[in-house]
């Protein structure tokens, strides 16, 4: 048995204390990485955090349409059925001339370059001023004014497009109409958005989307609107600045696609409901 | 320990009195100001680019995928659809016999398929390159040791389990007047000479042989024969012909460690086709011209004039929609992940092929051993063993009578299929690729007769799935650190019993090159790398690919390029 010779005696009216040396040694464990993670955190802050600028592509969204038969000619809806579409259907109509004003004169805005000052042969030979005009979208933060950022544009050239049948010099011919059906193949260009993979520099969701159109031959932009004057209310020449001259076009960054609403009714456009643009007349 | 002793108050001296007794404790602090340039940093933005980098393990591959391949089976149907829209052979005796022979169009093979409107097929564009083929991110993710593998060699069949090793056959032979038993293997087996060979049998209990040579004279032959000297063994333990199988052994005095480990590599699925996004390239084509052609209406079965188009030669590149963040992820040998692979398997929308042989399996698989001049028993519809765990789906169509036309599934994250078969070295810690896995597709004979008389056996196409992409190199030179010493030794360090140390191989940093080249140096920019990867996609016809194999090799043939050059 080991013990040592310490004696304690009784105490004499007062409490005994022994006093136990208890021996500590101690120190930071891993001090000098901690330093160093606080170094590079301060020093990353200095320096700037990276940015991811990476663009992803965004697609139309899918849409539905009812699949059809044909009954004596006639195409009839089949019930329950329908295709899954990703186009996207843009037409655009030029004043042909006539009255500005009333509902009749809705008739006045065609969907056809002839309209625009182009004539059958420049259309049919690609004719350098109308190979070379297009319409421009443009994005943008807001529909005000004043405190709008031009984000992207999307540019339609005039080769693409659908055809449509005419008459030339006597010879059954089709020329390029304005009504363009985007999709994953065909006629693509100006059917995906580039836009930023991430938010965090960018936080946008959802853009306003303009139309002018380049005419080559004249030099000159053609601005477009998304109602035809003829239905304005009040004044022909007084389109609303946030309403008539925008289509909403809303991000979904999961699944990489986007969609586009009309600003009025807010009821989904470019499906089987196209994005119609028409030309704005200046009084 | 200190030596203080104690000693009550009592037994100081002589009737010293009994009192209370302290000791004290010094609490000592030691503590020192941090100096004013201890505090400053200089911010170097090219060590800080470099920092980022060298930690980042997000990821923006693209693959740039020349797609080579040569339509060649020609075949006829009754499926009025296809039966319009193929790439005539002899169309003017059709005309007159009726039945119309020829090529499926190149859309049938081709990664993207134009929107053809031959009634088949309700053309979905979103989908334009998805009909035909299936893309994967994967990775090798686990060993399967047990698979159960067949080669064919010479009308001999030889069947074994993957860690077994690789399979040869015995012949005798005399080299430079000595006597040599040479062992024709049906794989590349990997062995130098002076390496040793545990055989699967044994001669008076001794499995162990040293190489003596290799090769036996063929061209091409030392990457498949390897020789032992024939020091006068007895028996027949070495009977021509005999079969067997031997793994590498690299030290005969340390025969366990340095023995190689054999196994299939399984891959498991990182990303499907819903985040990889396909384009052709803008303006490069492959160096095979297209074959087109007009079919004149007179000499067609519904009588309609159109251009037909038998090949194609189109580029296409492969990014990811979503960022690949390999953080966590080890793969099949427990290290970081250094490779990912782009891998491509037939769908086949339409219905040509795939028609399932059991177990609702239409694809085929095996590995290039399985690939001989004629067609091999092992991708017979009847081999189960050859099947591979990809289903196939169905739906049916009907004109003049109901047709079923199958494709295989598209799979899921996480889903796990084939590889190469491998070697690996844990002495050496070297991985080696013995025999690349293989896929094969046979035609829907019920769709697309290819054969006048159906066998269970036809001829089909194979490729190659797995195209991998290198995202770090590991260290040409194994490190080793001994057995007390832990600090800094990676989780996948093998730990050598006889050596008493842990071995292992160093993965490069990013940009970092070793005296061999190897190495990567990826841009780096937006928080991630982006690697990129130049590479050609193959499909093969039965037949035009045995050269590489052991029956090819061994031919009377003059290499188109030999060594010299």
């Amino acid at each position: 048995m080991t013990v040592n010779k310490i004696q304690l005696t009784l105490p004499r009216n007062q409490d005994q204390v022994i006093q136990l040396p208890v021996m500590l040694n101690w120190e930071l464990l891993d001090t000098e990485n901690e330093i160093t993670e606080i170094e590079n955190q301060i020093t990353a802050e200095v320096a700037g955090q990276p940015i991811d600028f990476e663009t992803n592509r965004f697609s139309h969204s899918g849409h539905t349409r009812p699949i059809e038969r044909s009954v004596n000619e006639n195409p009839v809806a089949i019930p329950g059925s329908s295709d899954i579409l990703t186009d996207i259907l843009y037409e655009f109509y030029f004043f042909s001339g006539g009255t500005l004003n009333g509902n009749s004169s809705v008739s006045n805005w065609v969907p056809d370059y002839r309209a625009a000052g182009f004539n059958t042969n420049e259309i049919y030979y690609f004719s350098n001023g109308f190979k070379n005009s297009f319409f421009k979208l443009d994005f943008y933060s807001s529909p005000v004014e004043g405190n709008q950022i031009n984000y992207l544009t999307v540019i339609l050239p005039t080769t693409q497009g659908e055809r449509m049948p005419v008459v030339m010099q006597g010879t059954d011919v089709t020329i390029k109409k304005p009504r363009y059906r985007l999709d994953w193949v065909g006629d693509k260009k100006g059917y995906f958005i580039y836009w930023v993979k991430t938010r965090t520099y960018v936080n946008v969701d959802t853009f306003y989307m303009s139309c002018k159109f380049w005419d080559a031959k004249t030099g000159t932009f053609i601005r477009m609107i998304n109602r035809p004057q003829a239905l304005q209310n009040t004044n022909t020449f007084s389109p609303n600045q946030v309403f008539n001259f925008y289509y909403q076009v809303r991000l979904d960054y999961p699944t990489q696609t986007y969609t586009v609403y009309d600003t009025i009714s807010f009821e989904r456009v470019g499906t089987t409901v196209p994005i119609k643009w028409y030309e704005y007349v200046d009084p | 320990m200190s030596d203080f002793t104690i000693i009550p108050s009592s037994l100081q001296y002589k009737s010293a009195p009994t009192l209370d007794q302290q000791i004290n404790i010094p609490l000592e602090s030691n503590q020192e100001e941090m100096v004013q340039y201890v505090r400053n940093t200089t911010i170097s933005l090219q060590q800080l680019y470099e920092d980022e980098r060298q930690a980042s393990v997000r990821f923006r591959p693209t693959f740039k995928i020349d797609f080579v391949y040569d339509n060649t089976y020609t075949g006829t149907t009754e499926y009025a659809p296809f039966r319009d829209d193929l790439y005539y052979v002899e169309p003017t005796q059709s005309k007159v016999s009726g039945v119309w022979k020829g090529f499926p169009q190149y859309y049938e093979f081709d990664f993207f398929r134009p929107n053809i409107p031959t009634g088949h097929l309700n053309y979905v564009p979103k989908s334009a390159y998805t009909y035909n083929w299936t893309y994967y991110i994967t990775y090798p993710y686990q060993n399967d040791y047990t698979k159960q593998l067949q080669a064919t060699y010479d009308n001999k069949t030889i069947n074994w389990v993957a860690q077994d090793g690789i399979p040869f056959i015995i012949s005798s032979s005399v080299e430079g007047g000595a006597s040599v038993i040479s062992f024709q293997c049906l794989m590349a087996h990997g062995l130098t000479e002076n390496q040793f060979v545990e055989l699967s049998f044994d001669y008076e209990n001794q499995r162990i042989f040293d190489v003596f040579s290799l090769g036996n004279g063929n061209y091409g032959s030392s990457d498949y024969v390897f020789n032992i000297i024939n020091v006068g063994y007895t028996g027949n333990t070495f009977f021509n012909g005999r079969t067997g199988t031997f793994r590498r052994v690299v030290d005969a005095d340390n025969p366990i460690e340095t023995r190689s480990k054999y196994y299939v590599r399984q891959h498991r699925v990182l990303k499907n086709q819903n985040d990889i996004e396909i384009t052709k390239t803008g303006f490069e084509l492959n160096a095979f011209q297209n074959q087109k052609k007009l079919e004149f209406s007179s000499i067609t079965p519904n009588n309609v004039t159109r251009i037909s188009q038998k090949t194609s030669s189109f580029n296409y590149d492969f990014t990811l929609s979503n960022d690949l963040i390999l953080s966590g992820l080890t793969n099949n040998l427990k290290q970081e992940i250094n490779e990912i692979y782009l891998t491509i398997v037939n769908k086949g929308f339409s219905g040509y092929f795939n028609r399932p042989f059991s177990n609702n399996v239409g694809l085929k698989q095996g590995w290039l051993f399985n690939i001989n001049r004629d067609v091999s028993s092992w991708w017979d519809d009847n081999n189960v063993l050859s099947n591979s765990n990809i289903g196939v789906l169905s739906y049916n169509k009907t004109t003049n009578r109901t047709y079923t036309f199958y494709y295989n599934r598209v799979l899921n994250e996480g889903d796990i299929l084939d590889g190469d078969f491998c070697e690996f070295n844990d002495y050496y810690q070297v991985e080696r690729v013995v025999s690349p896995y293989v896929q094969k597709i046979k035609f829907n004979q019920n769709i697309f007769a290819t054969v006048d008389q159906p066998n269970s056996n036809p001829q089909g196409y194979y490729y190659f799935p797995h195209l991998p992409m290198t995202l770090k190199y590991y260290s040409d030179y194994v490190e080793t650190s001994p057995a007390q010493q832990v600090e800094n030794i990676p989780s996948w360090a093998y730990f050598s019993t006889t050596d008493q140390q842990f071995r292992w191989r160093e993965p490069y940093l990013y940009g970092e090159f070793d005296n061999l080249n190897r190495g990567v140096n990826y841009p780096y920019l937006n928080q991630a790398h982006y690697p990129f990867e130049n590479t050609t996609f193959k499909l093969f016809s039965e037949g035009s690919n045995y050269q590489a194999i052991p029956n090819g090799v061994n031919l009377d043939i003059q290499p188109l390029i030999d060594d010299c050059e």
